[in-house]
């Protein structure tokens, strides 16, 4: 390392470092937001991650992305649907904006001092302290696949945690967000044989004094309405991120 | 025996008029120009003549017997020169083995005067054909075996299908339709029952079918007494029956057909209509000639699946390879294909591969099911990984008597891929950043996420496809794996209820791929982090 700075705490643990050219710290721009059912986060920038929680506290939270510059939170205010299951009973959002340190314009959000970090070209931004006055610590990872998903079905009745799935384990939830980038909610209605696909993937928060935590669920259905209906779990096809919002 | 009842009505021929008088009722203007119908030994021919006048059966109806032409065998009961019968009138007669029985000419008229009241209106004049022989397999009657692939003879035994006005047999040619013999396959001998016999497509197997022919029957006549049967390379094994029958113009469809003529059933292989190979027992009673279809036997070449695979911490790895082309000795060969799982759940899964390049059936078959390979095919063989770390799934691939074995196997878990209980939360040097209210935002004791690249793929990835690789910059290879860098791959495709990527890290490399398990071709987003 030539130049630049260098922090990797104990146990590995990455801060930053100069090395990684191109690397831009994840700045929390915005929020926490109180989102609206499909209706694009406000303050999102293609290129930015949505972090999210339930508003409530608990609940599933999805998030769609068929559209990637215009992502939207899916929790309408219905627990099934048509079907029963047109929905895994998501509930409102609170939200973050995260996004990449050198497309932040915003500058004295925590005073005129602190620490800026240079990329090599000299401008661009790999870290400013003055970009924010909020921090987002990554508490929880499970790489891609790890979860073997499904969950049942929420009109059914019981509730089965599956043990794989538990990402994160803690009552305390108030500061807890998940990448959402990692979602997906999906429904297509094919227009001639009228055969319906869901799929969803996105994070259960589970509070009270069994296993809380904050949890994944993934499943897809098939639905030849009126004949046939199928259920498939559905791992996690991208890593998760489970961070605290420290501020 | 059958008995074949012809019911038909005189037509308008005036007698004592040469050359129009007593026109010959044809059996069949394309099967069967020459005579009225055949019948073998044993079998009963009753004529049932109506005389239709003014729209109405009328009158008497008459069997005329001549000295101009031989009538013998005359009709049962006919002692003198004619006999008279209330219209609709019948005759019939049992065909013997004689020579006199080959053929027979009866004359019919009817009692309507013509406008010459010397002569009478209508008349008409029936010929009988006997057909002789008894149908051989391989020049004999007994039963055979015959691999797939191979062929049979087929062909008669003291042949004849004598025409008295003639003078000779009635004969054919290649091209032409009438005054054949058929063979026909079926699948079950005669009076099975739940299922009946049905005939056996046997032009519809690959290189089977009669030589000469396109449809079902092999054909024969009297100066070509042989026809060669292939057996198609898949017509499954087992036992078949094979008949010799002679044309009906009785049955369905054909010339003489009508509702008060019998036999019905199908002019051309009807069961009443068979030659027995004993050349008695004729009819229902026609025994089969009988051979049984196998597998031939052989060896073939090994398939090769390639060297086992360490699939590093990528779970589910993914294997698609090829057996290499697979030949067989004899090239008529055709080995049993299937899959199984040696260890763990290898979901292996095989397809046929055509030399060129084609594929018999695009889907994969998966374990449980065979499939038989032809000499100069390959396999393609697909498998999966285990689910698991530490774990190893092994597929194999059968092919005739030999195998190949793969294996996947995963390496441990990396140790940070789980950070909760790895990020150090007591240290108190390095470098602290806090806002305004005090709390720390930055540095030691959080772990913080960098944005390494976000981007969108170039193009698209084909169903159950593979992307290109695509580079993680800045970090070493160490640091991919899910603990130091996360991949996030974002599904663009609209209108699409299912989303399946999957993600695999190249080990000891910065690279990484992306496997469209979805049902078409899509693209993507990715972001990757540094954390």
């Amino acid at each position: 390392m030539g130049y630049g700075l260098k922090v990797i705490g104990g146990n590995d643990t990455f801060i930053i470092d100069s090395d990684l050219t191109g690397a831009r710290h994840l700045v929390v721009v915005a929020g926490p937001s109180t989102s609206t059912h499909n209706t694009t986060y406000t303050g999102f920038a293609s290129g930015d991650l949505i972090f999210a929680k339930p508003l409530s506290g608990s609940g599933r939270i999805v998030t769609s992305w068929t559209d990637p510059s215009n992502p939207k939170p899916i929790h309408p205010n219905n627990s099934g649907g048509s079907y029963g299951y047109d929905y895994p009973n998501s509930v409102q959002q609170s939200y973050l904006v995260v996004r990449p340190s050198d497309n932040v314009t915003a500058t004295d959000q925590n005073g005129g001092y602190g620490l800026t970090v240079f990329d090599t070209n000299g401008t661009s931004k790999m870290y400013d302290s003055r970009q924010t006055s909020k921090g987002l610590d990554i508490v929880a990872l499970k790489g891609q696949y790890q979860c073997p998903g499904g969950m049942e079905l929420e009109s059914g009745g019981g509730t089965t945690f599956v043990s794989g799935n538990h990402i994160y384990a803690g009552g305390t939830l108030t500061n807890i967000y998940s990448c959402m980038n990692s979602s997906n909610s999906n429904i297509y209605v094919h227009p001639f044989t009228g055969y319906i696909n869901h799929s969803y993937r996105g994070y259960m928060y589970r509070t009270g004094s069994t296993d809380p935590g904050v949890y994944y669920f993934g499943w897809e259905w098939l639905i030849i309405p009126g004949v046939y209906a199928q259920f498939f779990d559905a791992r996690n096809i991208n890593d998760l991120i489970i961070g605290e919002l420290v501020s | 025996m059958t008995t074949y009842v012809v019911n038909f009505t005189l037509p308008e021929a005036e007698t004592n008029i040469q050359n129009t008088q007593y026109p010959i009722l044809v059996g069949d203007s394309t099967y069967l120009p020459d005579c009225t119908i055949f019948v073998k030994a044993g079998d009963t021919i009753r004529y049932t003549v109506n005389q239709v006048d003014g729209g109405s059966n009328t009158g008497n109806v008459i069997y005329q017997d001549t000295t101009n032409k031989d009538t013998d065998p005359d009709p049962d009961g006919v002692t003198g020169n004619n006999q008279t019968k209330t219209s609709p009138g019948s005759w019939e007669y049992t065909v013997g083995t004689g020579n006199e029985d080959k053929f027979f000419t009866w004359f019919f008229y009817g009692s309507v005067s013509a406008t010459n009241p010397a002569n009478k209106k209508y008349s008409q004049r029936v010929q009988t054909v006997r057909v002789d022989g008894a149908p051989r397999i391989n020049y004999g009657t007994s039963a055979v075996n015959v691999n797939q692939g191979g062929s049979l003879t087929f062909s008669i035994s003291g042949m004849g299908m004598y025409h008295e006005d003639n003078g000779a047999q009635l004969d054919s040619a290649s091209n032409l339709n009438k005054n054949k013999l058929y063979f026909a396959v079926f699948d079950r001998p005669h009076g099975s029952t739940n299922p009946n016999p049905s005939v056996v497509l046997v032009q519809n197997y690959t290189n089977g079918g009669w030589v000469g022919s396109t449809n079902q029957l092999g054909k024969i006549w009297t100066s070509s007494q042989t026809v060669t049967l292939n057996i198609g390379d898949n017509m499954p094994t087992g036992t078949y029956y094979a008949y010799l029958t002679h044309y009906n113009p009785l049955g369905t469809g054909g010339d003489l057909a009508n509702a008060s003529s019998s036999p019905i059933g199908n002019p051309f292989y009807g069961s009443e209509n068979r030659l027995g190979p004993n050349g008695s027992s004729h009819g229902n009673s026609a025994a089969a000639l009988q051979f049984t279809v196998q597998a031939p036997t052989g060896t073939n070449t090994t398939p090769s699946l390639g060297d086992n695979i360490n699939a590093g911490t990528n779970l589910s790895y993914p294997v698609d390879t090829n057996s290499g082309t697979i030949t067989c000795d004899p090239t008529t060969f055709q080995p049993d294909v299937f899959t199984s799982n040696t260890t763990g759940s290898a979901a292996a899964r095989f397809r046929l591969k055509n030399s060129n390049g084609t594929y018999p059936t695009t889907s994969y078959t998966g374990v449980g099911t065979t499939l038989q390979l032809t000499s100069g095919q390959s396999v393609d063989f697909k498998m999966t990984g285990p689910s698991g770390y530490s774990d190893t799934t092994t597929g194999r691939l059968t092919i005739g008597s030999v195998f190949d074995e793969l294996s996947v196997t995963t390496s441990a878990a990396a140790d940070d891929s789980d950070t909760d209980a790895l990020v150090d939360t007591s240290s108190d040097w390095g470098l602290i950043i806090k806002n305004d209210a005090g709390n720390q935002i930055f540095g030691t004791g959080q772990k913080q996420g960098h944005v390494l690249v976000a981007a969108s793929y170039s193009g698209t990835v084909a169903s159950n496809g593979t992307s290109n690789p695509i580079t993680i910059p800045g970090i070493i290879a160490s640091e991919n794996i899910p603990g130091r860098t996360a991949i996030l791959i974002i599904d663009k495709q609209a209108n699409t209820g299912r989303v399946n990527w999957i993600v695999y890290r190249t080990s000891n490399a910065t690279t990484f791929t992306v496997y469209n398990g979805n049902a078409e071709a899509r693209t993507f987003d990715y972001i990757v982090l540094r954390h």
